[in-house]
């Protein structure tokens, strides 16, 4: 079967917010395909510079030789931060780490000026040998209580890994021209960082192997005689924190090409290991391991927020239902069981499901990686007939024209840019001011008022080119340059009325940050979310040497299996 | 300063929304002005000469003053050149698409210099693009290479011939044109992203200043609305 004849799921199935807001990881998000490209490439990673005092106060350098021999350097500053300063606040100017990945060898000029600027994160100045940048917050209580328990001699308790899952925990990763560091064009052109988010996910789990060499050395220097190092096990549970805000939002509305390669991408694997592929007993049993991971995963994950906990509730009696199935019915496609999952279970359990049926079959969707990246183009083409934009509005945007605009609902919220924070916000156009300042993730609402507009012109004036129409209507012209763009690209956007009173953004954060390869998904509100990358993710020390890379859904080290 | 081509691509959308422009006039005009950066011509000059006389944008309607088979006449009512440039070159490809004819398009204003072959070339490499402004004559050919050459009558009216396809093009009618081939562009574009585009630290704070305009002051109520206000973790 062609990709072209795998029948995939429709876009008004798989781009509807609240299924967005459901999916989990899998093995093609950006964390696990890096993770397998630094191992398959046995990508050389030295600490050349570890210059830390007893607090933990200092200088790290890891060098890097990637792929085709291209060289690179993290360095880590890590200070003194009274507590009053740690907040998560993307503007803050004060981190307990700041962390850069950077081309090449650091000189020690470059350092010097790295470590006057990078601090200051989004106050200070980059250069555009600076890759990506990023900071990071102590999970102070995680970080204090490890360090003792290490210096005892002792292993921390894997528990409080379950409720705050990182040492540290980022908020932005930057790469992509902000703050004077290297453009995403010049990432791109890099053999080892080709795909989308490759440099920030490296930067990240680099840095987390720091926070762990980090709390071996505070352990050693507090109690030299019977420090003890992070169990391997424990190591591998510990992953970085990442606090998500508004910020990473708008990027699924900007970037509808992009957005639509991924989708395809998630939607190809799973259409292949769907329909191409025919159950075993050992896949069979694969399966019912990892549900059982999953399940314990889960079942592991303690949150506060009721939605998320609702879900979660109903995705462990989905993953339940799902084993029931298994252990009853003969299968010989996996069609019956995905029909069955998609019929009686959560969409949240259907999202589980669905990144582990793709889990077992690496050799043929691994490769759809590489298809993650596009070059994105948004043209406008003045020869399209009027009843040409007309019958694409009504073909591709009917999700649109069922809502109604003229409700006070419909248009309940706005998304604007602040000032102070220098980040989206969402106001309530009611009582805020500023929607005159509107940011442009007004999609629906756009489409709706061209096609109010279209309908407006003279059936005997549809045969005209659409520049003529553009000319007497030149607010429109962003619209029809986005609705001619993205004719081949059916993922292409996110088919929910941002402006409504009932829209939860956080279902945005949650579908870009699975596709980064984030998990144990925390949300604070219906505005930000803490998760956690890289959790179960292997150690450096076994790049080059692993024989499998499935991390996914990690769970407790069980105590007896590292404590004598 | 060194900035990226991001950053004043972002930078210049928000200031000229900022100033109500409208998005895709925002975005095509911000993306010339940086192709023009990333190709050492002088992009952030015209925006200077824009910004010493800031106005604000309403959609007005731009009217078509007379059309043949090859030429279109644009009259804008708004007043703000640039805008029509940008529509015109629009126009002129669509129509040069269907005809499959050159198309010259004459604007009764006066755009500002530069930022109308930015604007073609930005948008579509694939057709060549003459431009006549009442400071130079320039040329952009399919394959990327640029000539640019003084225009001595200040008289002249601004005018975009887009050719389709493989049209035998007439020549260039400067004799003392400056010639830059594509891979000399490309040269540029590639030391622009090695080392980022130099911007003076006047000309960013200024910017920094306007965009300020695209962005909406605080407010007590939206500060405790705030995604991640108190986001203070253990």
């Amino acid at each position: 079967m062609t990709t072209s004849t795998l029948p995939l799921r429709p876009p008004h199935i798989v781009m509807q917010l609240d299924r967005l807001g459901s999916f989990y990881a899998n093995r093609i998000s950006f964390a696990r395909s890096m993770i397998r490209k630094i191992n398959r490439e046995t990508w050389d990673i030295q600490c050349t510079t570890f210059d830390i005092d007893a607090n933990g106060y200092g200088t790290c350098i890891y060098e890097i030789i990637a792929t085709e021999g291209e060289c690179y350097s993290l360095v880590v500053f890590s200070q003194f931060l009274d507590a009053k300063d740690r907040t998560d606040r993307v503007i803050a100017n004060k981190w307990d780490a700041a962390f850069a990945l950077c081309e090449g060898k650091l000189s020690d000029e470059q350092v010097d000026r790295l470590r006057s600027e990078l601090p200051k994160q989004e106050a200070g100045r980059n250069q555009a040998d600076v890759l990506v940048i990023s900071r990071a917050n102590k999970s102070v209580r995680n970080f204090e209580s490890i360090v003792d328990q290490l210096a005892n001699g002792q292993q921390p308790n894997p528990d409080q890994f379950s409720e705050v899952g990182y040492i540290y925990r980022t908020t932005a990763v930057y790469g992509n021209g902000k703050f004077g560091i290297a453009d995403y064009a010049k990432l791109k052109q890099k053999q080892s960082f080709k795909l989308p988010f490759s440099a920030q996910m490296f930067a990240v789990w680099l840095f987390r192997e720091f926070t762990i060499q980090l709390v071996n050395h505070v352990a050693r220097c507090k109690q030299p005689t019977t420090a003890v190092s992070l169990d391997s096990e424990l190591h591998r549970y510990v992953g970085v924190g990442n606090a998500t805000g508004l910020g990473m939002a708008p990027f699924l509305v900007k970037h509808p090409q992009l957005i639509h390669q991924w989708m395809l991408a998630r939607e190809t694997a799973l259409a292949r290991a769907c329909h191409e592929t025919t159950p075993t007993a050992a896949t069979i049993a694969q399966l019912t391991d990892l549900l059982d991971r999953a399940h314990l995963h889960i079942a592991e994950t303690n949150i506060a927020d009721v939605r998320q906990t609702q879900a979660n509730t109903s995705a462990l009696a989905g993953l339940d239902a799902i084993k029931h199935y298994l252990n009853t019915n003969t299968l010989d496609t996996w069609v019956p069981l995905a029909d069955f999952v998609a019929a009686e279970t959560s969409v949240e359990t259907q999202e589980i499901f669905n990144s582990l049926l793709i889990e077992l079959y690496p050799d043929i969707v691994d490769d759809l990686e590489n298809t993650t990246g596009t070059i994105a183009s948004v043209k406008l083409n003045p020869t399209w007939r009027i009843s040409t934009l007309i019958d694409a509005i009504e073909t591709r945007y009917r999700w649109v024209l069922a809502i109604d605009f003229d409700s006070p609902e419909s248009t309940h919220y706005f998304w604007y840019y602040s000032q102070e924070k220098k980040e989206p916000r969402l106001g309530v156009r009611a009582e805020e001011p500023g929607a005159d300042k509107e940011m442009p993730v007004t999609i629906a609402r756009d489409i709706a008022m061209l096609y109010r507009t279209l309908q407006q012109v003279p059936k005997t004036d549809y045969d005209k080119a659409v520049i003529r129409f553009i000319l007497a209507h030149p607010e429109h012209k962003e619209t029809i340059r986005r609705v001619q763009s993205l004719e081949t690209f059916q993922y292409g956007e996110v088919q929910a009325n941002l402006l409504n009173a009932e829209c939860l953004p956080i279902h945005l954060l949650r579908a870009k940050l699975a596709m980064f390869g984030a998990g144990r998904f925390d949300p604070k509100s219906n505005l930000w979310t803490r998760i956690t990358l890289f959790q179960g993710a292997p150690r450096l020390t076994e790049i080059g040497n692993l024989t499998s890379d499935d991390w996914s859904f990690p769970c407790k080290p069980r105590r007896n299996s590292y404590v004598s | 300063m060194l900035v990226s081509e991001n950053e004043l691509q972002e930078l210049v959308w928000r200031v000229l929304r900022g100033y109500g422009w409208p998005r895709a006039e925002s975005k095509d005009i911000a993306n010339a002005i940086v192709w023009l950066e990333m190709h050492q011509l002088d992009g952030l000059a015209p925006l200077r000469t824009l910004l010493e006389a800031p106005t604000t944008f309403s959609h007005q309607p731009t009217t078509i003053s007379a059309e043949t088979g090859t030429t279109i006449t644009l009259h804008t009512a708004n007043n703000i050149a640039l805008l029509a440039g940008d529509l015109a070159v629009d126009l002129a490809i669509g129509k040069a698409l269907e005809t499959s004819r050159a198309v010259r398009v004459q604007l009764l204003d006066t755009p500002v210099p530069t930022l109308l072959i930015a604007s073609a070339a930005a948008k579509d490499d694939v057709f060549a693009v003459d431009i006549t402004t009442n400071t130079h004559v320039m040329r952009l050919l399919h394959n990327g290479d640029l000539s640019i050459a003084p225009q001595h009558n200040p008289e002249t009216a601004a005018a975009a011939h887009i050719y389709v396809g493989n049209q035998p093009l007439p020549a260039f009618p400067r004799r003392t044109a400056t010639h830059i081939p594509h891979h000399v562009s490309q040269q540029h574009y590639q030391a622009h992203l090695a080392s980022g585009i130099a911007i003076t630290n006047t000309d960013w704070h200024h910017l920094n200043m306007l965009a300020l305009n695209s962005m909406v002051e605080a407010t007590e109520e939206s500060r405790q609305r705030g995604a991640g206000e108190n986001a203070i973790i253990g």
